[in-house]
């Protein structure tokens, strides 16, 4: 393996970081707009995230990953700021470069060079945060001066809502804010506003769902969760309800390299330890099951004469979630019994889903998009919206004590 | 499809097509010229897309509300829209090859259909119906007809003769969703270790016996199954005077159940419950054309029909089961939103319209809201009405001219050629022309005016289209344009 040796100079981190920064430079700001990437396979992404489009782009130059690194750090501690960092970046590098007239050089030599940078770090260390907590904050604390419940409404609104409109085009950001804002709200309740937000940013895999081929517009929130797979077997029903969750088949599950000892009535013999199971689940009056798996057809004939619905193929996520919200009756490992408020039928842009209302105020947010890349960008950016509210929500209330 | 924005306006138009069956055309130019228009007048593209946003809120509150002049309730109690809206919807795909005589009668067959699976009388929660469409190739499209109930193959060593013997309705129906082949190898792959002496598939062709004889006890006239049913059983139930469906298919099962009231059993070992049985109404033969199919009627007034669709050749055939089953979509989308817009062009011609007309006066102070200049703003207006109108213009292929009239804001087409005095009538067919209508050509700039409202019209339009589709059709591709407009910058992976 041949090692390149490249002498780092300072009009080297330049012009690693030029094309970087006119990337961003586009995206930044109201009249910023968006990068479009493309594959040979046809696979596109479209987004204005400076996290994101950076991490899109295949840098080979190490100089370039270490900026990435420091991006994506800078990124997992405050959830924003990412394509203000680079122009930031790029500007300091270069007004030093240039700065070298001033001294009458034609350029900075390597001590004089890290004798800045001491200086500088110096600089951060000691005296930036001055300059910021004076000079800075006191336009900041107008809005902080009182600590009220209408104070944390705002704090949160402008935290959203900042955070979007960098990341998403006009048309969606007054959209996507509106809905993001309306979801909080409606999961939050009783709990404060750390631990609303930090439920939502942990579950949010399971408290969403994505709709293709409608306009944003039509994003909602809806009560409750919501699979998307339609019932299998439906019975109209009204709460409390007892729902079993089953992770796996109820017919024998035969693995491969297995053989069976075919005795006399050995299908019969099946066939009726199956029964039992299933009838035991009727004393337990058990009225909806919520399988990851698809059930044999003797289970759904079961479910049509006993008036029991069922919901197959769950994603085995929801039903961990499920359970853990419940705090279940645990039957015997891999069973459980959760209590259901309400089991609903739900049409979801022409797909037919199933909304199962809980004993928690959590919602689940729909989230439309006329084609599925801008979908990934709208999922993306509201994900993210939640990340960069936990994060400034921690910071703002660490600084007022909230 | 390279150019990866035309891919990213196609996968959405897709998407669109699939949720609403219709408008698809409409979306992709009206996109288009958009993005075209707003790079013609050179317009900043955030201006643009604010402007944009901010029309398309007044076209939905427009076509929603009560003083809409393009929109046409579709009552139910007359078919008439109905079978305007089913009639444009054929006429739009020209790959069907129908005359304008089987035209008719198509749109006429999907009505009924659709009215068909609309339920009536039925106690607790509706449920929607459904039509299950049959092809037969090679014959003429005259023979295609509607039938209610079910439509199946004869079964094999069916003759009316055993139908006759059955006697009169209602007939006990059992239905079975496991195979009744006696094949052993349905329990899965895996290695089977058999004891000595026993012969597990002479027990199964057992217990598939047993189920027969208590069917027949049961006294059952009609015996299905999903898939194969074992011949020795075949045979049994046959000499007991029971007829025999078998290979019914997992698309039918829904369908029958529904109109038999039967459950599927999926149990071989244990008696079938008396709750599963069902009951069919009537079983009789039907003609289609030279084909013999098997006609089961429904004693529950379940919503099923079957759609008989003939046509010359296998091609034009798919293409009218796609096209019958779009149209019966889009009718369906109006026990949604039971209104239709005008088709013809003259939808898009009073939008554009209307839209210019309210913005006029309006333009300093909306300018201003949104944070531009006011001539930004009327030319990202005038870019948004010659879009509409580029889509109307699209729509006339003969080269002939396009008008608009100064009164009612339809389009109409100007017919050079023609040398008798026929009554023309405008692009949707509610308009008749008069002498005193003043018309002007499309693609001009005119005086804005607001346009008339007509209001207790006796006469009906004949071409309309889906409001559901247009209305999501016109947001989506405003929403398609912005999201184009707004990319800064491309890069393409070429590895």
């Amino acid at each position: 393996m041949q090692q390149q040796l490249e002498c780092v100079s300072l009009q080297v981190c330049v012009s690693v970081l030029g094309p970087l920064e006119s990337v961003v430079r586009r995206c930044l700001g109201p009249e910023g707009g968006s990068v479009l990437f493309t594959r040979d396979t046809g696979e596109t992404l479209i987004s204005r995230h400076g996290q994101r489009v950076l991490s899109t782009l295949h840098l080979e130059h190490p100089m370039a990953r270490m900026v990435l690194d420091c991006v994506c750090a800078h990124a997992k501690s405050t959830g924003d700021g990412t394509k203000s960092f680079i122009l930031l970046l790029s500007a300091l590098l270069r007004a030093i470069q240039d700065s070298a007239h001033m001294r009458r050089k034609a350029s900075w030599s390597n001590p004089a060079l890290q004798n800045l940078a001491n200086r500088l770090m110096a600089l951060s260390r000691n005296e930036l945060d001055d300059i910021i907590i004076h000079q800075v904050t006191p336009y900041a604390s107008s809005y902080c001066s009182h600590h009220s419940d209408k104070l944390e409404h705002s704090i949160l609104d402008y935290l959203i809502s900042g955070y979007i409109s960098g990341r998403t085009g006009a048309g969606q950001a007054e959209i996507l804010k509106h809905i993001l804002c309306e979801f909080y709200y409606k999961s939050k309740r009783d709990q404060n506003t750390t631990e609303t937000i930090s439920f939502i940013h942990s579950h949010f895999n399971v408290l969403h769902t994505r709709v293709a081929g409608l306009p944003v517009g039509c994003s909602e929130v809806i009560e409750g969760l919501v699979v998307t797979r339609d019932w299998s077997v439906w019975t109209e029903l009204r709460g409390p309800i007892k729902a079993l969750v089953l992770y796996e088949s109820f017919g024998s599950s035969l693995g491969d390299n297995i053989t069976v000892c075919f005795q006399q009535d050995w299908l019969s013999r099946t066939e009726s330890i199956t029964k039992q199971k299933l009838a035991y689940l009727l004393e337990l009056q058990v009225n909806v099951v919520l399988s990851s798996v698809k059930q044999p057809e003797c289970v759904l004939q079961w479910a049509r004469m006993n008036h029991v619905a069922l919901l197959e193929c769950v994603d085995s996520d929801q039903l961990d979630f499920l359970c853990n919200i419940n705090f279940p009756e645990t039957l015997s490992h891999p069973q459980h019994i959760v209590m259901l408020k309400y089991c609903k039928r739900l049409q979801l842009g022409g797909l037919r889903c199933a909304q199962l209302g809980i004993y928690s105020n959590a919602h689940t947010l729909v989230l439309c998009a006329p084609a599925p890349g801008l979908l990934d960008q709208t999922v993306c950016v509201s994900r993210g919206s939640m990340e960069g509210s936990y994060a400034g929500w921690r910071s703002f209330a660490c600084r007022w004590c909230v | 499809m390279s150019e990866p924005l035309l891919k990213l306006i196609s996968t959405a138009l897709q998407h669109h097509t699939t949720r609403y069956s219709d408008s698809g055309l409409f979306m992709g130019i009206f996109t288009l010229t958009l993005i075209e228009n707003t790079k013609k007048y050179g317009l900043r593209t955030s201006t643009a897309i604010k402007v944009y946003k901010h029309l398309v809120e007044q076209c939905n509150v427009y076509l929603k509300g009560d003083s809409c002049g393009c929109k046409v309730p579709v009552e139910f109690s007359s078919c008439d829209s109905l079978v305007a809206l089913a009639h444009s919807m054929i006429t739009s795909k020209p790959a069907c090859m129908l005359d304008s005589r089987e035209t008719q009668q198509i749109s006429s067959l999907i009505t009924q259909a659709f009215l068909y699976s609309i339920p009536c009388n039925s106690s607790g929660t509706a449920c929607f119906g459904r039509t299950v469409t049959i092809g037969i190739e090679g014959q003429s499209v005259n023979h295609s007809s509607v039938f209610p109930g079910l439509l199946l193959d004869v079964p094999e060593m069916l003759l009316p003769g055993d139908l006759e013997r059955l006697g009169d309705g209602p007939f006990k129906v059992v239905l079975f969703g496991v195979s009744l082949s006696g094949d052993i190898s349905e329990v899965g792959d895996v290695a089977l270790e058999v004891h000595r002496g026993l012969n597990p598939e002479r027990d199964l062709l057992q217990q598939l016996l047993k189920i027969g004889e208590q069917v027949v006890k049961d006294k059952v006239s009609l015996f299905a199954c999903q898939k194969v049913v074992h011949p020795v059983l075949q045979h049994y139930l046959r000499e007991h005077e029971v007829v025999v469906i078998e290979r019914l298919g997992l698309a039918l099962m829904e369908p029958f159940a529904k109109i038999t009231g039967a459950r599927a059993v999926a149990s071989l070992f244990s008696l079938v419950p008396m709750e599963a049985y069902g009951l069919v109404a009537g079983l009789c033969f039907q003609d289609c054309g030279s084909k013999k199919l098997l006609q089961l009627l429904s004693s529950k007034h379940a919503a099923i029909s079957t759609m008989v669709l003939c046509h010359r050749n296998e091609t034009m055939l798919e293409e009218l089961k796609m096209t019958c089953q779009r149209a019966e979509h889009v009718l369906r989308l109006t026990l949604r939103e039971p209104y239709a817009l005008l088709g013809g062009g003259c939808t898009e011609t009073q939008l554009a319209t209307h839209i210019t007309h309210m913005n006029q006066s309006t333009a300093p102070t909306t300018a201003a809201a949104l944070g531009i200049s006011h001539s930004e703003f009327l030319m990202a207006v005038e870019s948004f009405r010659s879009s509409l109108l580029a889509v109307a213009l699209s729509l006339e292929h003969d080269g002939q001219d396009c008008l608009i009239d100064l009164t009612y804001g339809h389009r109409w087409v100007m017919d050079i050629s023609s040398q008798t005095e026929v009554k023309h009538t405008c692009g949707c067919g509610l308009l008749e022309d008069r002498s005193n209508l003043e018309k002007t050509h499309l693609n001009t700039a005119c005086q804005t005016f607001s346009p008339v409202f007509l209001e207790n019209n006796d006469t009906q339009p004949k071409v309309l289209d889906s409001f559901s589709a247009k209305l999501n059709a016109l947001n989506v591709a405003v929403e398609m344009a912005s999201l184009v407009l707004d990319v800064k910058y491309i890069i393409k992976d070429v590895n």
